[in-house]
């Protein structure tokens, strides 16, 4: 993506496609275009916001790539690596029982 | 037995799981007797060479939890604890998963059945039960039952 700055020059910048599915939403799957350096948390926070749930006592919603959680201070472009996209699922990890 | 509805609803969202479960080296196989019954094979990531078999049995879906027993094969039998995996909340000496996600944890805790532990039943809440399992089996899981 290319933007134009107040002083008339013009830059490229690298936004990565992320989305966030969660299987239990009527609204299908969350979508953003971020930059690489924002972090996963800030997408699990914003998927969160979409899909109207949040974190209880018992229970806390993860995101995870390739079945793995991905920690909140990672940052999307880690995850994608050379990729224009990354793929995300939402899930409730439960700590009761 | 099912009803026609539950029937229809699970066999609207039962490719989804198949292919979930696939991409994580597992499978999903409708049982011949009962199509309410699905049998999923999972692994976990730390440790590809075994396979858990998994029952799951749906009476009114998507409205109601699913019965979830690990058999020792499609098709096998659910009474062996070895057939379970070690994880937090997978009770293999009582044959249950005692979380707001099975049958058997909603009639442990009835308090689950309202709130924020309540059954999902908006989406494809199979495949959210299915994720859930191989999340387990991928971020949680420390062994077989002995």
């Amino acid at each position: 993506m290319t933007i134009q700055e107040e002083a008339g020059t013009a830059r490229t910048v690298r936004l990565i496609a992320v989305q966030v599915s969660f299987p239990v939403s009527a609204k299908g799957p969350y979508r953003a275009q971020v930059p690489p350096q924002d972090t996963a948390g800030s997408v699990r926070v914003a998927a969160m916001g979409f899909f109207e749930v949040s974190d209880g006592a018992d229970y806390a919603y993860m995101l995870t790539h390739g079945g793995h959680d991905v920690p909140d201070d990672r940052t999307v472009g880690q995850v994608a690596g050379e990729k224009d996209s990354v793929e995300f699922r939402l899930v409730k990890k439960i700590t009761q029982g | 037995m099912a009803d026609q509805e539950t029937l229809l609803n699970l066999a609207a969202d039962e490719a989804a799981v198949a292919g979930f479960l696939a991409g994580s080296g597992g499978r999903l196989a409708r049982d011949e007797a009962d199509p309410a019954t699905y049998w999923l094979a999972a692994r976990p990531a730390s440790a590809p060479h075994e396979t858990y078999y998994i029952k799951v049995t749906w009476t009114a879906y998507p409205h109601q939890a699913a019965s979830v027993k690990f058999a020792d094969g499609i098709g096998g039998s659910v009474t062996a604890p070895q057939a379970w995996p070690v994880i937090p909340g997978y009770r293999a000496a009582s044959l249950d998963i005692c979380k707001p996600m099975t049958a058997e944890g909603f009639a442990l805790h009835p308090e689950w059945q309202s709130g924020p532990d309540a059954w999902p039943t908006e989406g494809n809440p199979f495949m959210w039960l299915a994720e859930m399992l191989q999340y387990d089996l991928d971020n949680s899981y420390t062994g077989r039952a002995a």
